[in-house]
């Protein structure tokens, strides 16, 4: 399966992944956010925004990710951390544009 | 100046990995050589005293980047290969194979070890410390539900290992030396909430006491106290702190001091050489600076910098430094540094839950720790960085919003 990616300058990408990946893994593993808590929910910088026509086709978020988005300054509706966020077949194709650092 | 063709890097932590990503990102492609102690490619140690004990998260799943990744930025990767010397003179490091690498900048990454119990007798079994992967595979097959463990040092490892083992079905009892947990680095009101979290799920956390002598022979069976009290247990874990690994760089004659000591690019006293994440110190400079930070966020920074230094552009500033203990259900994180002997304020919301503490220092916020207060955790971060004025009375005023502070109070 492939998500699509639009990265913090502007480019198009194209990533091959797999169902069952973490979302953050495969933008950790192209740099494309820092992930520094390696996904345990607690510094924040693996926002993305995800293409607002996919959103019902990924699980809520749980109440730690809603308090980080609610403080963070750069959220849109369809802002998601993506260390929350586990790839399924029913995702590919999904477009998401990474947010700026903040 | 010439150029820069050959990098190597010893250490096989975060800050090597960032290293490697940062080189490439800022446009240096020369080679790169990475040598690493362990026989696995770089992998997340947080998890080490959490998740991976548990067993809730596989060893592939540990690693910061997959294999692809190496070959993909034209890493030349040497695992199980430690480095035996720095010919600093030569520019060329000997690995323990006997292999002669040149290089034209030097990165230490070699981060830390655990520090030892001295007591402990050589090969006795049932001993156990956290640093590596393979501790904690050890230390995960010693733990059957039901032992009995002495965890010595209450600091974050300690903290973290002890709820894990508690969650595993251990019988634990914490010993600190000082007179609370987290002494040097957690506001008492939260050092004191995290206890309350371990006594309810059935451990002791015991302050003021020490180890005064190991049982056993072959194999550990108890310890007896400072103050003198025998206590039986199956397992001893050891959670007293890290030392930085620097003998290489003092044998090559590098300036170090508990640490290898670096300016404010992460260059040491040699300048070909450079040395980042927690084996790292900070040159003082009248009076400031001295610090050696063991952290991700720290590996990551210094990293960073030190990579655009080495590729020719300017180094990103230096952002106010972060961490976080994932105790239980309980998740801590703090950011920026208190002076020692700081007063905080608390800010207890309504739910009783949740808490901040906060350090000012000039009407400006210091410092912050947050327990259950993500959103409180962001919001410090932005205001520590910001050096907005704060009031102390919307800080402890759970009612109104901390992001209020930015309209609050004026310049």
């Amino acid at each position: 399966m492939k998500i699509n990616v639009i990265d913090r300058s502007g480019q198009a990408l194209s990533v091959d992944c797999e169902s069952g990946d973490r979302l953050m893994d495969v933008l950790a593993e192209l740099d494309l956010v820092e992930a520094t808590c390696g996904g345990e929910c607690s510094c924040a910088t693996c926002q993305v925004y995800v293409d607002p026509a996919w959103l019902n086709r990924l699980p809520p978020k749980d109440e730690l990710e809603v308090e980080l988005l609610d403080e963070l300054l750069n959220t849109q509706q369809s802002s998601r951390l993506a260390c929350q966020v586990h790839l399924n077949d029913e995702l590919d194709g999904m477009p998401i544009t990474v947010a700026p650092a903040e | 100046m010439t150029p820069i063709e050959r990098v190597v890097v010893i250490g096989g932590g975060q800050a090597a990995v960032q290293l490697i990503g940062s080189l490439r990102a800022n446009g240096y492609d020369g080679k790169i050589v990475l040598f690493c102690d362990e026989d696995m490619l770089p992998y997340h140690r947080p998890p080490l005293s959490k998740k991976f004990l548990l067993g809730e998260v596989e060893q592939d799943k540990l690693l910061i980047r997959k294999a692809a990744y190496y070959d993909g930025h034209h890493v030349d990767v040497r695992l199980s290969c430690p480095v035996v010397r720095i010919d600093a003179t030569q520019q060329r490091v000997i690995d323990a194979d006997n292999q002669t690498t040149p290089y034209d900048v030097l990165v230490m990454a070699t981060g830390g070890r655990p520090r030892y119990l001295p007591l402990v007798p050589h090969e006795m079994t049932g001993v156990c410390y956290v640093r590596s992967y393979k501790d904690t595979q050890d230390l995960r097959e010693r733990a059957a539900a039901g032992a009995r463990v002495v965890l010595l040092g209450g600091g974050y490892i300690g903290l973290e290992v002890a709820a894990s083992l508690r969650r595993l079905g251990c019988e634990v009892t914490v010993l600190e030396m000082q007179a609370r947990v987290l002494e040097r680095s957690a506001a008492p009101q939260i050092a004191r909430r995290l206890v309350e979290e371990h006594e309810r799920h059935g451990s002791h956390v015991r302050c003021n006491l020490g180890v005064s002598e190991i049982l056993g022979d072959a194999a550990f069976r108890g310890i007896v106290t400072t103050a003198g009290q025998h206590i039986d247990a199956d397992l001893l874990v050891v959670g007293i702190g890290m030392q930085p690994n620097s003998a290489l760089a003092e044998d090559a004659g590098l300036a170090c001091d508990d640490g290898i000591l670096v300016d404010a690019v992460g260059r040491t006293s040699n300048p070909s050489i450079f040395a980042i994440g927690d084996v790292a110190r900070a040159r003082q400079v009248d009076g400031q600076g001295g610090l050696r930070l063991e952290s991700v966020d720290n590996a990551i920074q210094s990293a960073n910098v030190a990579a655009a230094t080495i590729a020719g552009v300017t180094p990103p500033a230096l952002t106010t430094p972060w961490f976080w203990s994932d105790q239980y259900k309980s998740k801590l994180q703090m950011v920026g540094l208190a002076s020692s002997g700081a007063q905080w304020l608390d800010r207890v919301h309504p739910d009783g839950e949740r808490m901040s503490c906060f350090s000012v220092e000039d009407g400006r916020l210091q410092a912050a720790q947050c327990l259950n207060a993500a959103g409180d955790f962001i919001v410090a971060k932005r205001l520590i960085a910001s050096g907005h004025k704060v009031d102390p009375a919307v800080l402890t005023n759970p009612s109104i919003a901390l992001r209020d502070l930015f309209t609050t109070v004026s310049e």
